[in-house]
């Protein structure tokens, strides 16, 4: 009960949270929180820990100042939850979706059709359109034939390129919600690009 | 993904193997995807009727005539943890499956069966093809785990995709399945 208000007040909602598992509920299960803090000054530093805690959900709360707590504790919770988990749906997946890159397009001298406007998207209209069908995630590879029987040095510049394409968009798609990503060969981390780099390799060492 | 022939030469020859390396290295799956057949092909296939050579048949000849060959170059006793994906529920190969296998066992077996290879080391996606009797077909030959949701967006549109998965002949246990493939992290 001398714990700083800051930890008694983690150790309290860890303890909800371990009841709740134990009753076979969870932290979204939750209908309402109830708090007695004895100084409501602690309100700013107790929202941030819940905030955290709590995640997405949004039960009904109230942070209650009370004159003091059994014990002499700083903090007391009661909450409601329903029982049983929520089945969250699993998320709809498709795998062979395709988008050209800057510099294929270029090379491959693309027309501006709508298909092609499409592939050339990494945003807003891929993202209607899966939303449209209720698709969660893409798995995206660049269109074909991507890299294929290029030279080594041409496939291996626009590997890159297409993978740093990739990349950025990736890190501008808003998280936790993950919308979009990228197969083998065009993917973004250093070790698909060494996938792809080899591939160009090999592609090249098959040259006539 | 490989798109196809890599300067006239199919995925089995020997130079290409450190990308199976690589990949069974990290634990990934390759997808075959389709390009248009070898020139001489087209040439002498599909010369009077170039539609064809692409998506309506000409692409289903080419990857399929890839993956059968990868079983039958060994490929899969070498890197017996190598996965490939392939599209179109497999470009027909679960249509085909019995009668490859049975001929192939008699004419050129292989230390294990040639369905047994395709069974084990294949996934297939439903990209651009939303049949419900070849989507049947593959489950039986496959199961279902081994069946993977794709559209091939743009070229397909996503809501047919999704339509047509969502009235598919399968429970909504299969389906379920289906549309949320094994996902490792993202």
């Amino acid at each position: 009960m001398d714990a700083p208000f800051e930890q008694q007040a983690q150790q309290t909602l860890d303890n909800i949270a371990a009841a709740l598992k134990a009753a076979g509920s969870a932290i979204d299960r939750l209908v309402q929180v109830r708090v007695y803090v004895t100084d409501i000054a602690s309100w700013p530093a107790f929202n941030t820990i819940y905030a955290t805690w709590i995640g997405t959900s949004r039960p009904a709360r109230a942070v209650v100042p009370v004159p003091q707590l059994h014990y002499g504790f700083k903090i007391e919770v009661e909450a409601v939850a329903l029982e049983g988990l929520v089945m969250t749906p699993p998320k709809v997946i498709a795998l062979e979706e395709h988008f050209t890159s800057p510099g294929l397009r270029a090379l491959r001298g693309e027309k501006d059709t709508p298909v092609q406007r499409k592939l050339d998207d990494l945003g807003e209209l891929r993202i209607r359109e899966m939303d449209e069908a209720g698709i969660d995630l893409q798995v995206i590879s660049e269109n074909n034939p991507a890299t294929q029987n290029l030279d080594a040095e041409t496939a291996i510049k626009l590997a890159r390129a297409s993978n740093d394409v990739l990349h950025r968009s990736r890190a501008s798609t808003p998280r936790p919600v993950c919308r979009l990503c990228y197969f083998a060969d065009a993917r973004s981390d250093s070790r698909g690009r060494r996938v792809g780099a080899r591939r160009a390799a090999s592609s090249a060492s098959g040259a006539p | 993904m490989i798109m196809g022939l890599t300067h006239g030469r199919f995925m089995d020859d020997k130079r290409f193997r450190p990308i199976f390396e690589r990949a069974v290295d990290l634990d990934v799956p390759l997808y075959i995807h389709p390009t248009p057949p070898h020139p001489a092909v087209q040439e002498a296939y599909f010369k009077e009727y170039p539609a064809l050579a692409v998506a309506p048949l000409g692409f289903t000849l080419e990857t399929l005539t890839h993956t059968f060959r990868l079983i039958v170059s060994g490929l899969f006793d070498e890197f017996p943890a190598l996965k490939i994906i392939v599209g179109h529920l497999g470009e027909t190969a679960p249509f085909l499956l019995w009668r490859t296998d049975n001929i192939l066992g008699e004419r050129a077996p292989m230390p294990r069966a040639f369905a047994e290879y395709y069974r084990e080391h294949f996934w297939l996606t439903t990209s651009g093809a939303f049949s419900n009797s070849a989507l049947t077909c593959s489950i039986a030959e496959m199961g279902v785990e081994r069946i993977l949701f794709s559209i091939d967006w743009p070229f397909m549109s996503n809501r047919a995709g999704r339509k047509w998965m969502d009235a598919a002949p399968v429970s909504d246990h299969d389906r379920m399945l289906i549309l949320a493939t094994t996902r490792k992290s993202c």
